[in-house]
C-alpha cells in the first residue's frame, strides 16, 4: 500500500512539475501548441495516411513516438547536468521508475491537448463521435511500449556518459517497421517478421483501420498490442535494471 | 585566436562524443531513406536525386536549429558561460561555432544514404553541380545565422531546445512538396527553403543560377540580423545573466 502511495506521489510531482513548466514558459506553450500541425504537414507531404483523419491520427502517434524518447531520455540527461540525478541513488524507487512515473502525466496531458487541436480536422474528415473516441483512446494507448523504450534509451544514455540520446535512430526504423509511413505488406520480408514483434505494429494499425473505416479484427489487434507491449515494458523494465546498476556504479548518473 | 579556440573545442567534443555523433548522423540518414525509399517503392527513379538533395538541405536545417540554437541552454546548465564570458568570448559566437557538428554530422548521414544508393546505380547526380554547391554553400550561411537568431530567441524566453526545431518538420514537408519552376524564383526568396529549393532544382535543370542571387542577398541580411541579435543578446547577458534551469 505505502508503495502504492509513494509511486501516486511520483505521478502528482509530475503532474505539477509540467504544469509549472507550461504556465511559466509561454513560449514554449506556444512551441509545444503549434508543433501538432507542423507533424501533420510532414505526414501529409509524405503521402502516409489517406485521409484528414489518418492525417491526424498518424501525426498524434508520430508526435507521441518521438516524444516519448527524448523526453525520457533527455530528462535523465537534464537532471545529470543539473546535479540530481545523485538523488536518485538514494530514493527508494528505481531511477526508470522515476523517470517513468514522473514523465507520464506529462505523456497523458499532451496526448490529450494535441487530441483537442486536432480533433476538429478529424470532425471536418468525416469521423464520427465514436470514432473520435476510439482515436482518443488509441492516443493513449500508445505511451505504453513507447515509454518502455525511453526508459531504456535514458538508462543506456547515461551509461555511455553521451549528452544526447545516443540511440535515437531506433523511432524512425520503429516507426517504418511499424508500417506508420509506408503499409507492412510493402516492406521486405525481414523487416515483416520483426513489425509483428513490435506493439507499435498493431498499434498503427488499428488507427489505419479505424481512420479508413475499414473492416478489422479489433479484438485480435488489441489483443497482439497488449500482449506486445506488455512484453515491452517487462523486457524493458529487467534490461534497465541492469544497466541502472552500471550507471550507478560506473557513476554515470554524477 | 580566440576562433580557433571554439573551433578546437567543438572537434573535441566532436570525438569525446562521438557515438551521440553518429547516432544523430544516423538518425537523420534514415528519415532522409524513408522518402526516398517511397519515392523507389513507386518507380520514380529519375527524382531520387532531387530528394536525396531536399533531404541534404532539411538536414543542414534541422541541425541548425537543434545544434546551434540549443547550445545556449546546454552550455548554460553546463554552467560554462560565464567562464566564456569572462575571457571576452560571445556565447552566440561559441554557438556558432557547432558549424562544425553540423557539417561533420550532415556529411556523415550523407554518406550513410548514398552507400545504398549508389550500390542499386542510383547514386545522386546534378544537373548543375555549380549551382548545387554553391545553393549549399548559402544554405549553410542561412542555416548558421538562422541558428545563432533562435540561440538568441532562447535567451529572451527560455524556450527548450527541444522545441525550438519544431519548424523543421514544416520544413520537411515543404520541402518535398512537388516543386513547380514557375514559381522557384518567388520560393528562392524564402529563408532557408530558398537555397534549399534551389538546390533540388539544381539537382534537376542547368537554370538555377541567377537566382543564386536572391538566396546570396537573403543570406547577407539574415547574418546582418544575426550580427545584431548577437549584439543584443550579450547586452541581455550582461544586464542579467543566464538562466540555467530549463527542461529538455
Amino acid at each position: 500500500m505505502i508503495a502504492v502511495v509513494s509511486r501516486l506521489a511520483l505521478v502528482k510531482a509530475g503532474m505539477h512539475l509540467w504544469l509549472s513548466m507550461y504556465k511559466h514558459n509561454k513560449a514554449a506553450l506556444a512551441a509545444f501548441l503549434a508543433r501538432p500541425y507542423l507533424v501533420l504537414l510532414f505526414v501529409s507531404a509524405l503521402g502516409a495516411g489517406q485521409n484528414l483523419v489518418a492525417w491526424a491520427l498518424l501525426s498524434i502517434l508520430i508526435t507521441s513516438a518521438v516524444d516519448s524518447l527524448w523526453d525520457i531520455a533527455g530528462g535523465a540527461i537534464t537532471q545529470r547536468l543539473l546535479g540530481v540525478l545523485t538523488y536518485a541513488s538514494l530514493a527508494p524507487h528505481r531511477m526508470a521508475e522515476i523517470l517513468l512515473l514522473t514523465y507520464l502525466p506529462r505523456y497523458f496531458i499532451e496526448t490529450l491537448v494535441k487530441f483537442a487541436e486536432l480533433a476538429p480536422l478529424m470532425v471536418a474528415g468525416g469521423a464520427t463521435p465514436a470514432q473520435l473516441a476510439a482515436a482518443l483512446a488509441l492516443s493513449l494507448l500508445g505511451a505504453l511500449p513507447l515509454a518502455s523504450l525511453g526508459m531504456l534509451v535514458a538508462s543506456l544514455t547515461l551509461l555511455a556518459r553521451e549528452d544526447a540520446p545516443w540511440i535515437d535512430w531506433t523511432i524512425p526504423l520503429l516507426l517504418v517497421a511499424s508500417g506508420a509511413i509506408y503499409p507492412v505488406a510493402a516492406l521486405p520480408q525481414l523487416v515483416k517478421a520483426v513489425s509483428a514483434a513490435l506493439p507499435t505494429t498493431y498499434l498503427f494499425s488499428m488507427a489505419e483501420a479505424l481512420a479508413t473505416n475499414s473492416s478489422a479484427d479489433w479484438q485480435l489487434l488489441l489483443t497482439a498490442f497488449l500482449a506486445t507491449a506488455s512484453a515491452w515494458l517487462t523486457a524493458s523494465l529487467l534490461a534497465s535494471e541492469r544497466i541502472e546498476s552500471s550507471v550507478f556504479r560506473r557513476g554515470g548518473h554524477l | 585566436m580566440r576562433l580557433r579556440a571554439v573551433l578546437w573545442l567543438h572537434s573535441l567534443r566532436l570525438r569525446k562524443y562521438v557515438l551521440s555523433l553518429f547516432s544523430n548522423a544516423l538518425t537523420d540518414a534514415l528519415w532522409a531513406l524513408i522518402p526516398i525509399v517511397g519515392a523507389l517503392a513507386v518507380g520514380r527513379q529519375s527524382s531520387v536525386a532531387e530528394i536525396f538533395w531536399a533531404m541534404v538541405a532539411w538536414m543542414v536545417i534541422a541541425n541548425s536549429a537543434w545544434l546551434i540554437g540549443g547550445w545556449l541552454e546546454y552550455a548554460a546548465l553546463l554552467g560554462v558561460l560565464e567562464y566564456h564570458v569572462h575571457a571576452s568570448v560571445s556565447p552566440l559566437a561559441l554557438a556558432a561555432g557547432r558549424v562544425v557538428t553540423l557539417l561533420a554530422s550532415v556529411s556523415i548521414s550523407s554518406a550513410i544514404v548514398i552507400a545504398p544508393l549508389a550500390l542499386l546505380g542510383l547514386a545522386p547526380a546534378a544537373a548543375d553541380t555549380w549551382s548545387l554547391a554553391a545553393s549549399l554553400a548559402l544554405l549553410l550561411a542561412q542555416a548558421v545565422a538562422y541558428g545563432v537568431l533562435l540561440a538568441a530567441v532562447s535567451v529572451k524566453v527560455g524556450v527548450p531546445s527541444a522545441l525550438l526545431d519544431i519548424a523543421s518538420l514544416a520544413q520537411l514537408g515543404l520541402l518535398l512538396l512537388p516543386l513547380n519552376p514557375e514559381h522557384i524564383g518567388a520560393l528562392s526568396l524564402i529563408p532557408l527553403l530558398g537555397p534549399a529549393y534551389l538546390a533540388r532544382y539544381s539537382a534537376r535543370t542547368a537554370h538555377a543560377s541567377p537566382l543564386l542571387a536572391h538566396a546570396a542577398a537573403v543570406a547577407a541580411t539574415m547574418m546582418l540580423l544575426a550580427l545584431l541579435a548577437e549584439k543584443w543578446s550579450s547586452k541581455l547577458i550582461a544586464q542579467r545573466g543566464f538562466r540555467a534551469v530549463s527542461f529538455v
